[in-house]
């Protein structure tokens, strides 16, 4: 299981291979983006990283305690990220379908209101409104 | 008399700068040693604090766990203890 905070791009092919089992009956992948909001080019994201990563590590055992998820593999960006970029990636495995999307919908509602990561709106140099 | 590391992150790091260092008496708490940062620096008074009250959408942690503003009001830093303050988070 992968649980990280990392600058570089996510390799989402390798992580879905390399996370299969023959447990799983489904594999559910959640991948959050930069949406053009039409007044900025790009997010810059500031993330407390070790903090956030011990946060990974708890949010996905909750999961897997929860939803008797098979695997959680959980990649956040952070640095700056151009319009269309992935923001996020939630890898969840699962013997049936229902707990592999259940499972994957707690994971991303907790990390957005627990793990310390915040957004900020880039446009051309300025520095524009953190994201609430 | 013990130094206190205070941490900031999002907005309040451009406010406040990302890592400061205060010393205050022995026996200040966590919210008396955050009251006596604030009064350093205009900007923060109003961003941190509600007359003496911290306001409730500022998420604390003591030595890189998270505590609430009661626990700031009990809890006395020793020296090199290190306090974070940060804003509501806003990851995914």
């Amino acid at each position: 299981m992968v649980l990280a905070l990392q600058k570089e791009d996510i390799d989402i092919s390798a992580l879905i291979k390399n996370s299969r089992s023959t447990k799983d009956g489904a594999q559910v992948v959640f991948i959050g983006c930069v949406r053009d909001d039409g007044n900025m080019d790009a997010l810059e994201i500031e993330a407390f990283v070790p903090v956030a990563e011990k946060d990974l590590r708890d949010i996905s055992a909750e999961a897997i305690e929860k939803f008797g998820l098979t695997s959680v593999d959980i990649i956040h960006r952070y640095g700056r990220l151009e319009l269309g970029e992935t923001i996020v990636v939630i890898l969840v495995g699962a013997g049936h379908r229902s707990e592999a999307y259940e499972g994957s919908r707690y994971i991303i509602e907790r990390l957005k209101e627990k793990v310390p990561i915040w957004k900020q709106e880039l446009s051309g140099n300025t520095r524009g409104e953190w994201v609430h | 008399m013990p130094e206190i590391i205070i941490r900031s992150f999002a907005k309040f790091r451009e406010l406040f700068g990302g890592t400061n260092s205060i010393t205050v008496p022995p026996e200040t708490t966590v919210s008396g040693t955050l009251l006596a940062f604030a009064k350093t620096r205009s900007a923060s008074m109003d961003e941190l604090f509600s007359g003496a009250e911290l306001k409730s959408n500022i998420i604390l942690m003591y030595n890189r766990e998270r505590i609430d503003a009661e626990d700031a009001k009990t809890i006395i830093p020793a020296d090199g203890d290190e306090i974070v303050i940060y804003p509501p988070v806003s990851g995914g």
